[in-house]
């Protein structure tokens, strides 16, 4: 059974009343016994659905950012007070 | 960084150097992810490193040290900005997630690993939207998405380090990927959602 839509001219809308178990879903933090009812929801809802993809693009991009080295000028400058503080002891 | 720890309050010099730029690094993603301001991040990193090189000597658990980083570099990044002068209009809260008028910076423009053009032409598009994008969260969200999703902190590390319930981080991580998603994906299909 799908949920209440809110309705947009765009993109379609994700069900109001599913959205804490969906965000719950894409965390791995909703109990096993709802888990199968929201899935089967998500692959048959396309508001939902792009939900999902939405967010997992915005976690990938925060994982990809968080990946990400420092600056190299950055790096240099935090080696240089490493080894200083290490030599004064 | 467990094995690194334990070398390093050993004595082994190399983990030592290596700890103490790592808790300098992290004290810049920190505090140019969550507090955006770049003047303030060298002195946070100045900090961090004598906060972590006293901290060392009085190690007793090596496995609480990274929970200790994390809350120190938290710390460090929010005394800096209150130090700063003239500074004390836009104090960076953590702790009211309402707040958004902090008027901090986001910036993410670091290099990428993986040096191919496309790929440094389509991260760095990708990385300008993200700073945008979490430009536009209230710092309080900032740092919960900071630790959970970019550091890979979970729940209830993150919790730990700002002091908040489980539930609350839950709450604030999702309602702060809401707000990103609309932004990254340029939709205004959620606007005015959240808890």
């Amino acid at each position: 059974m799908m949920g209440t839509h809110r309705r947009t001219r765009t993109t379609p809308a994700p069900c109001d009343d599913r959205l804490d178990d969906v965000l719950a879903w894409i965390d791995g933090d909703l109990p096993a016994a709802r888990v199968r009812a929201v899935a089967a929801h998500v692959a048959g809802c396309p508001g939902c659905a792009s939900l999902v993809d939405e967010l997992r693009l915005a976690i990938a991009a925060c994982r990809q950012a968080g990946d990400c080295r420092v600056p190299s000028s950055i790096h240099r400058r935090a080696r240089t007070r490493a080894r200083a503080i290490i030599r004064r002891g | 960084m467990i094995d690194v720890v334990r070398r390093a309050a050993a004595g082994d010099e190399d983990a030592l150097e290596r700890l103490l730029i790592d808790a300098q690094e992290l004290t810049w993603r920190f505090s140019m992810a969550v507090c955006g301001h770049p003047e303030d991040a060298e002195d946070a990193m100045q900090e961090a490193l004598v906060r972590t090189y006293k901290h060392l000597g009085q190690i007793r658990d090596v496995e609480a040290f990274r929970p200790w980083l994390y809350r120190t570099v938290r710390n460090v990044c929010l005394m800096s900005r209150r130090k700063r002068a003239g500074a004390p209009a836009q104090v960076v809260s953590l702790d009211d997630p309402g707040r958004d008028g902090s008027a901090s910076r986001t910036a993410i423009d670091v290099p990428s690993p993986h040096p191919g053009p496309e790929a440094v032409t389509s991260q760095r598009r990708l990385r300008s939207r993200l700073a945008r994008a979490l430009s536009t969260l209230p710092p309080a969200f900032r740092a919960v998405v900071f630790l959970r999703d970019m550091e890979g902190l979970s729940t209830r590390e993150t919790a730990q380090t700002l002091g908040l319930s489980e539930d609350n981080v839950k709450a604030r991580l999702s309602r702060a990927r809401l707000a990103l998603r609309r932004e990254l994906a340029g939709t205004d299909g959620m606007r005015g959602r959240g808890r």
